[in-house]
């Protein structure tokens, strides 16, 4: 981290000094400093980092088109699933990816809602990360089902058969509840976007850049009006896409308990679901926004508070998962249903053992060390914490699908193991969230240039509301 | 958790032969049971082993042309329509008819009804008229059907290797015979399987007549010498017993598996379930006592049983004699039986069984199994004259063909050997692979000059063989058969020769001379009985499946010799002194080899060990620790300096220190399903040890991955199979609907789709107490339904596709165990939790309580095969029919839609059957009866374990079978309403037994 | 200025013809793989140019007389050869429209006629049912009797099965009239057809498993 060039903090004594807030940006920058800074990655050419990144995505999404290729061809046996375990990877890969889908919108509706102005320098990408995970997360429903050319017949559309599909399901409320939430997070990102495409097409050179920011753009001209407009809409989306951010995972979990698999069928799971889905998001947010900030010197604009303040969420997620993972226990206990006990007896000791502690490990054991603050702010500690994170919750899921291998009938247990071309499938789905967010580093300002102003001292000049010290004054 | 396993369960579950303990071998065993969690993963392609197998193989282009018919789907294909040009008679297009003709198998014909569907048989029953039937089927007859098609049998003669043609056969043949003729036949023999065919046993003679000096042998490797010796000795002349198993109340079965594997095994099935079925707590039921080697499914059914080394069961036999003479005054023709040496509790078994005999003179029944010595069986006669049986339970008719097998097949080879044989034709056999391995039948053939070898298949006799001559399969020829009793049937083709095979009968006509079709033959066979031939009793005895007017044997009156019994007894060898003993048995799937090309079979799990595709070294779990090896491992087995090496499998509940061998498998030339499967057993099979040898058995090198359609075989505490004993049902009459303490569930969600008021209300009955997990309904189920086979490799995945399967689960004592079957075809829920998790109504509800599955609906998301509490649903993970030979399609019911890749598939309760009859009772315009639906699992089943029918209709079988206290559902606190439900299965132990 | 400033107005036009050209696409995409367009009219030529205007029409002969098993088994059946020439070996007995006819009878080869109605392979339709519960082979197949050529006037989709299958009033007829073409029913339709309902108790299945198996 490149602190090392900046003055002397005066934020050792603020926690404590209720009169004066933290300052969002260091370095002191002016409004001209940050869009050099913010479009340089955008208007210089690509670093070869970007270069050697890029090309290992953009392969591993040709993996990925191989395997579903693959897949279409020869049919879902060439996955491990089999009798009583029809779901495995497919399903984990979908809730997973579901589940990292949701720091974005939170970040940039909720934080916005509560005025929680640091959100400014993440929020960008942090969306942007949103939308490339919900696509991912789609990928997965679309292609595990067994005939995808009769896919359609799960879409509400006027048919010739008159027959329609079925409202109960909750595969068909997934359709509905992602679906949304990807067209309401789109909507969001891309009006957030407008005033900084703006700004990318009036510094363009190229005639191309200057078109196609252009049109982009949508005539934006920063006048008064505009602002206000934006303002409004900006408020309003926000508004709706809360709710959103709450309903999508609670829907997704349905997926389980709704059903009456024992390990499945319980109420906690939206809760749950949605805590543990936030925990994972802010977790790839950190992994990405580490590597990002370093790589196209944000260090001041993406500051240590900003991943201190998200360190604390993930503390508070991470006990809240750790919590529930308590309260099935507790709760299968209560009940006294010889199954339920089984089931998770058998998820803690059974032949799936591994894959719970792996994930107890990761999603409650490891969040504990932002207990101490230190720990919070160091970037190595928190690069590999938030890269376990993910790996934890993405056990939690399988942990929860692998209830199925051992449900109701002894005679019909069994035991599921992926196949090569799993495994490359879930490779390739990472292939393909890279590959758009390589993409989107390159090609969009990954800082929302223009809100990032507002939280710079000089926007403030009479120190009131933020009132922050600009930086290098001692304090 | 082990109390309250206890208390939740009449007797103590356990999970797995070592889970008691938790011995190491119990981690081994888990081992087997969570693999390696990344083991096959890598393994590229997926299916490498069924790739090799190219009939399951799927990799390739076919997800193409798939996905291509997918897109071409808009445009028309050009479909035509073909008309007869003439309508036969008695056909009408889209009108399925049925024919009975009888099935030729274990020496005698199994009377069966054929559904053609415009000229090609599809279907399988058995026929109500026929004594050995009464309208049930075994799994091979309901098998059969497939062999039909098997695109592997053999189309053409062949010399050597080469394709030939039936003229120049006979243009080899005629200077051959002429010569023959000329020395009355010296120097040819005749090796046949043993026929219950009397047109056949007449042409047979002939031939004799023919050709004076010829000898005739007839070898089936699973025969019936030893009871026919046995009753030679006993009886004085050889005597076959009708046993009617409904007249026992009890029953002692020396290692006899008369449910299954003892010829007329479905008659015995039906009449042993008679007594086994019970209305009320006021009703009685037999008892068995089961004195076995092997766990066999008869032993499942057992109410005592007795685990012990083959070569002991005659002493038992031997002590049960001593303890009814000596302590229970029987007059054994004032022989003596010397006290016999066996260990207490065996003689406290013995003692309770003789009391139990005494107690029930003349209602009671001794059997000895085919795999005992003959005198074993002139005994178990003897005390059934003792007992004063003889009449009341069994009777004696003349055994019509009592070939000497075992001797026969050597003293062929002696003489092939010697060269006395020049000319030797195989009639149907397959000498080459199943003859006793000491007279290394190969080798003796090779001296022979001219071997002529008919047979379905070419086979591996067939290959060593100089011609090679295509049979007929039953269905495609004219015959006749014998009933177990004598009763006569004419076996009539049901499709035209599909190659160019001829019949044994036909074949004999051209050794004659006078070739002529099997049609005549037959004719003027039963013109010649019946003084002159009756056109209209010909075709009566076409019709009803028998020859009209008593043709059964005669009974005969026979008093035993029980000197010559005891003489025979004296002669007896002794047992071989502590070393472990093989015994070697016919296999529950492939028999003794001959539908080993069956993939039906080859993938019906076997219904105790469950394995599939495979057969094993059965042992117990003490003789496997003896001998330091676990399930799966190869261990080298050497009978008489014979050595092989086989995977063994730890079965509970059988006898130590010997080791059981199915026959049947290792074929070698069997067809691209049969061949290299399993071990060939045949290989340690000696002329003196056909049935039980002295071994010695180490444990080999490596590890044998055995596959079975259930990894776990224990109940883990759960009352889903539900038993008690008859003092325990008087007691309580309610006790099964007790053992489950679930509050009665409520459901928030009221309103219904269908209230399931209007009838009919479609429900099934399935009786734990008579069902003896033959797997008869399976086979059934998947002949009725196109349900395709999957293979080895794709079971062990767990994705075999039956409909119905049997849940097998031991409980009691880790030693001693006993099983229990469960048949679980779909429940039929009215809440059903698969169909509100569609997401394309896929499966959803009929107003008369079907859980509908319509596979053009389907995209396949198996979301409601996780949701189902009994996966009973099945999904096409691949396109299993993808190499599917064209022939194997006129094997389809053209009723049910074969369904593809990517679709979930599951039991219908036979709609197709009930549309069927719905239709043909609205165009009559009358209401339904009952019974008139009969489903394909309940036709088949042996003990009528399955009812159907309308459960709103109180008249109704089924209605009263739920009305009784025994019925229950299974997981009935999941509130999903099954209509398929159960009664409890009930034990009938000798109470003074269970104190000692 | 980078765009003129027209260029403000486009937005609200282009948003509106989309919308549309977007509707009248799906529209007419919907037709065109519609039964309606895909299946009704389809009339190929047959071997034999037997005309049903003729033998039905002009003739007036009973469907049943040809396709005998309509009342009995599920395939309404296509005449035998042989049917043909109980008339034909007298009447035009060598017409060389005729000739396929004779020459199957002589060889007992089969004549390979087009099929026209084509349900698919997962529907098991059955005439006999439908014809004794009286539906008229009118209402499925339409005017045979004024057809020269054979063609399928109706769509046989799912929706239009289920139109009768849940009101089987609208459609059926009395017994008698099952072959009539042209029929019209003595008074109101639906009275009589809740008559006949009743009477014959007529409840055609709406479950899949009626007609999916």
């Amino acid at each position: 981290m490149s602190t090392a060039t900046m003055p002397p903090e005066p934020r050792e004594l603020v926690p404590d000094d209720p009169r004066r807030r933290l300052t969002l940006v260091h370095g002191g920058h002016s409004f001209a400093d940050i869009t050099r800074m913010v479009c340089a990655p955008v208007e210089e050419p690509a670093p070869r980092g970007w270069w050697i990144g890029f090309g290992i995505a953009f392969a591993c999404l040709g993996l990925f088109v191989a395997m579903v290729v693959y897949l279409v061809l020869v049919g879902i046996g060439i996955w491990g699933l089999n009798n009583p375990q029809a779901w495995g990877f497919d399903t984990t890969n979908f809730v997973w990816w579901v589940g990292i889908g949701h720091a974005g919108t939170l970040i940039s509706a909720i934080l916005y809602l509560f005025r929680q102005k640091w959100r400014t320098a993440i929020n960008r990408f942090a969306e942007a990360m949103t939308i490339f995970a919900v696509i991912c997360a789609l990928m997965f429903p679309t292609i595990h089902v067994g005939r995808i050319w009769m896919l359609w017949m799960a879409l509400p559309i006027p048919n010739w058969e008159s027959v329609w599909p079925q409202f109960r399901s909750p595969l068909l409320w997934d359709v509905f509840a992602v679906g949304t939430y990807f067209t309401v997070s789109l909507i969001f990102w891309y009006m957030g976007l407008i005033p900084d495409l703006a700004t990318l097409r009036d510094r363009a050179k190229s005639k191309i850049r200057w078109l196609v920011y252009g049109i982009l753009a949508m005539g934006w001209r920063g006048s008064a009006r505009h602002w206000s407009n934006y303002e409004k809409a900006y408020l309003i989306l926000a508004g709706i896409s809360t709710p959103l951010v709450l309903s999508v995972h609670s829907i997704v979990s349905f997926d389980f308990a709704v059903s009456i698999i024992p390990g499945w069928h319980t109420t906690i799971f939206p809760p749950y679901f949605v805590a543990g889905a936030i925990f994972s998001g802010f977790a790839m947010v950190m992994t990405l926004a580490i590597v990002a900030r370093r790589a196209f010197r944000l260090t001041d604009i993406i500051t240590i508070d900003h991943l201190d303040n998200m360190n604390k969420i993930m503390l508070v997620t991470g006990m809240m998962v750790g919590y529930a993972y308590l309260m099935e226990f507790f709760i299968s206990w209560y009940s006294g249903n010889r199954y339920e006990m089984f089931t998770f007896v058998n998820r803690a000791f059974g032949p799936y053992a591994w894959a719970y502690w792996i994930m107890i490990t990761c999603n409650v054991l490891v969040p504990q060390i932002f207990w101490f603050r230190r720990n919070r702010r160091s970037i190595p500690v928190m690069f590999v914490a938030s890269i376990l994170i993910n790996v934890g919750m993405w056990f939690e899921r399988f942990v929860i699908i692998m209830s199925l291998s051992r449900d109701f009938l002894p005679s019909s247990w069994g035991y599921y193991k992926p196949t090569w071309v799993e495994i490359c499938t879930l490779i390739g789905s990472l292939g393909l969230f890279f590959t758009f967010f390589f993409l989107f580093l390159r090609f969009l300002p990954m800082v929302a240039m223009a809100e990032i102003k507002n939280v710079l001292p000089q926007a403030d000049a009479h120190g009131h509301g933020q009132g922050g010290v600009p930086a290098g004054e001692p304090a | 958790m082990k109390e309250e396993r206890v208390e939740d369960q009449s007797r103590p579950q356990w999970r797995s032969l070592d889970e008691l303990t938790g011995s190491p071998e119990y981690r081994q065993y888990a081992e087997t049971e969570f693999p390696d969690f990344f083991e096959e993963t890598f393994d590229f392609p997926p299916d490498a082993e069924n790739a090799a197998l190219s009939r399951r193989s799927f990799l390739g282009v076919m997800g193409a042309t798939l996905a291509l018919t997918g897109l071409a789907g808009c445009q028309r294909p050009l479909a035509k329509i073909l008309p007869y040009s003439k309508l036969p008679e008695d056909l009408l297009p889209g009108v399925p008819q049925t024919y009975a003709t009888v099935m030729p198998f274990r020496g005698m014909g199994e009377g069966i009804l054929v559904t053609s569907n415009e000229g090609r048989p599809t279907k399988i029953e058995g026929n109500p008229d026929h004594p050995s039937s009464l309208g049930a089927t075994h799994g091979f007859a309901q098998a059969s059907i497939l062999e039909l098609y098997d695109p592997d049998r053999s189309q053409l003669p062949m010399e050597g290797g080469a394709a030939r043609t039936w003229d120049e056969f006979n243009t080899w043949l005629t200077p051959k015979l002429s010569a023959l003729r000329a020395v009355g036949g010296r120097g040819l023999a005749f090796l046949s399987l043993p026929t219950a065919s009397p047109v056949l046993r007449a042409k047979r003679t002939e031939i004799l007549s023919a050709f004076p000096n010829a000898r005739w042998v007839d070898y089936e490797p699973v025969n019936r010498d030893n009871a026919i010796e046995g009753s030679r000795i006993a009886l004085g002349r050889p005597t076959r017993q009708l046993i009617a198993f409904d007249q026992a109340d009890v029953i002692v079965s020396l290692d006899s598996d008369f449910l299954f594997v003892e010829p007329n095994s479905v008659r015995h099935a039906k009449d042993y379930a008679h007594r086994r079925r019970v209305a009320s707590e006021r009703d009685t039921m037999n008892r068995l006592y089961m004195v076995e080697t092997v766990f066999s499914i008869t032993g499942s059914m057992a109410d005592h049983r007795l685990r012990i080394a083959p070569s002991q069961v005659g002493e038992v036999a031997r002590a049960l004699a001593f303890s009814l003479s000596a302590n229970h005054n029987t007059y054994l023709g004032g022989q003596t039986w010397a006290a016999v040496r066996l260990s207490d509790p065996v003689l406290a078994f013995v003692e309770r069984m003789a009391h139990d005999l005494a107690e029930h003179r003349g209602r009671s029944i001794v059997i000895a199994g085919a795999t005992q010595p003959p005198e074993v069986h002139a005994l178990a006669m003897a005390l059934n004259h003792a007992l004063g049986n003889v009449g009341p339970v069994v009777r004696y008719t003349g055994e019509p063909y009592p070939g000497e097998q075992r001797q026969g097949i050597a003293g062929l080879a002696h003489s092939m050997d010697t060269g006395e044989v020049n000319f030797l034709v195989v009639l149907g056999g397959n000498p080459v692979y199943n003859a006793p391995a000491d007279i290394d039948f190969t080798a003796k053939m090779r001296k022979v000059p001219d071997v002529v070898c008919l047979g379905l298949y070419h086979d591996e006799s067939s290959e060593k063989a100089s011609w090679h001559l295509p049979e007929t399969h039953f269905l495609e020829t004219w015959g006749d058969g014998e009933a177990w009793d004598g009763t006569r049937s004419i076996q009539q083709p049901l499709i035209a020769p599909m190659y160019q095979g001829k019949s044994e009968l036909e074949v004999l006509s051209l050794f004659l001379g006078r070739p002529a079709d099997a049609h005549a033959l037959v004719q003027e066979q039963y013109g010649r009985e019946w003084g002159v031939f009756s056109a209209s009793r010909w075709d009566r005895a076409l019709n009803d499946g028998v020859v009209p007017a008593g043709t059964a044997f005669a009974e005969v009156v026979a008093t035993p010799d029980m000197s010559g019994t005891s003489a025979a007894w004296s002669r007896r060898a002794p047992a071989p002194a502590n070393g472990l003993e093989v015994l070697f048995r016919p296999d529950y799937s492939v028999w003794d080899g001959r539908f080993a090309n069956n993939s039906w079979m080859q993938e019906l799990p076997d219904p105790m060990t469950k394995i599939v595709w495979d057969n094993a070294a059965l042992m117990s779990l003490k003789t496997a620790k003896s001998l330091g090896v676990k399930d799966g491992d190869l261990v080298s087995v050497s009978v008489a300096n014979r050595e092989m090496e086989i995977a063994a499998c730890v079965v509970p509940g059988m006898a130590d220190g010997s080791v059981v061998l199915p026959l049947g498998y290792g074929r070698t030339r069997a067809g691209r399903v049969g061949n290299g499967v399993g071990f060939n057993t045949y290989a340690l099979r000696t002329t003196t040890g056909m049935d039980i040898a002295p071994a010695t058995v180490k444990a080999g090198a490596g590890h044998y991955s055995l596959v079975r359609t259930q990894d776990h075989q224990a109940l883990e505490g759960r009352p889903l199979v539900r038993e008690g004993t008859v003092e325990e049902y008087r007691k309580n009459p309610e006790f099964a609907r007790e053992m489950n303490e679930a509050p009665p569930p409520i459901s928030l969600y009221t309103n219904k789709e269908y209230d399931f008021t209007k009838p009919p209300q479609w429900g099934m009955s399935i009786d734990l107490n008579t069902c003896i997990g033959c797997n008869a309904c399976a086979i059934a189920c998947q002949s009725e339904n196109n349900v395709p086979t999957v293979g080895k490799k794709q079971v062990k995945k767990n994705r075999e596709m039956h409909w119905i399967r049997i849940d097998r689960y031991y409980v009691g004592d880790v030693e001693d165990a006993e099983a229990v079957h469960q048949p679980i075809p779909c429940m039929q829920c009215e809440n059903a939790p698969c169909e509100n998790v569609c997401p394309v109504n896929a499966t959803n509800h009929s107003a008369d309580g079907l859980n509908q599955m319509v596979y053009n609906r389907c995209i396949g998301t198996r979301y409601c095969l996780n949701n189902c509490p009994y996966k009973v649903r099945r999904f096409n993970f691949l396109a299993w029919r993808k190499d599917q030979p064209e022939v194997i399609k006129m094997a389809m019911n053209p009723d049910v839609t074969v369904r593809m890749r990517g679709v979930m598939e599951k039991c219908t309760y036979c709609v197709q059957r009930i549309n069927r009859k719905r239709i043909e009772a609205k165009n009559a315009q009358r209401e339904l009866k009952d019974g008139e639906i009969v489903t394909a699992c309940q036709q088949a089943c042996p003990t009528e374990a399955i009812v159907f029918g309308d459960l709103k209709d109180a008249e109704s079988r089924v209605a009263k079978l739920k009305a009784q206290e025994r019925s229950y559902t299974l997981l009935e606190e999941l509130n999903t309403q099954p209509r398929t439900f159960y009664l409890a299965r009930l034990r009938n132990p000798n109470l003074e037994m269970e104190k000692a | 200025m980078i765009f003129p400033k027209w260029t403000n107005r486009t937005p609200i036009p282009v948003a509106i013809g989309g919308g549309v050209l977007l509707v009248l696409v799906v529209t007419a995409f919907a037709y065109y793989i519609s039964p309606y367009s895909t299946q009704v009219g389809y009339a190929p030529t047959q071997p034999v140019p037997y005309s049903h205007k003729l033998h039905a029409g002009a003739l007036g002969m009973d469907c049943r007389y040809c396709h005998v098993a309509v009342e009995r088994s599920p395939v309404a059946m296509v005449p035998v050869s042989q049917t043909c020439m109980n008339c034909h070996s007298v009447i035009k007995k060598d017409s060389d429209k005729l000739a396929p006819i004779r020459q199957s009878v002589e060889t007992g080869m089969p004549v390979a006629w087009v099929r026209v109605h084509h349900a698919p392979d997962f529907v098991y339709f059955n005439h006999s049912v439908h014809v004794n519960a009286g539906v008229g082979c009118e209402s499925c197949h339409g005017r045979i009797d004024q057809m020269e050529v054979v063609r399928q006037a109706k769509p046989l989709n799912m929706a239009w099965c289920l139109d009768c299958h849940r009101a089987p009033e609208k459609y059926v007829r009395p017994p008698e009239f099952v072959t009539a073409m042209g029929y019209v029913p003595a008074g109101n339709q639906l009275d009589l057809g809740r008559q006949l309902v009743k009477a014959r108790n007529i409840h055609p299945p709406t479950d899949c498993g009626g007609c999916h198996r």
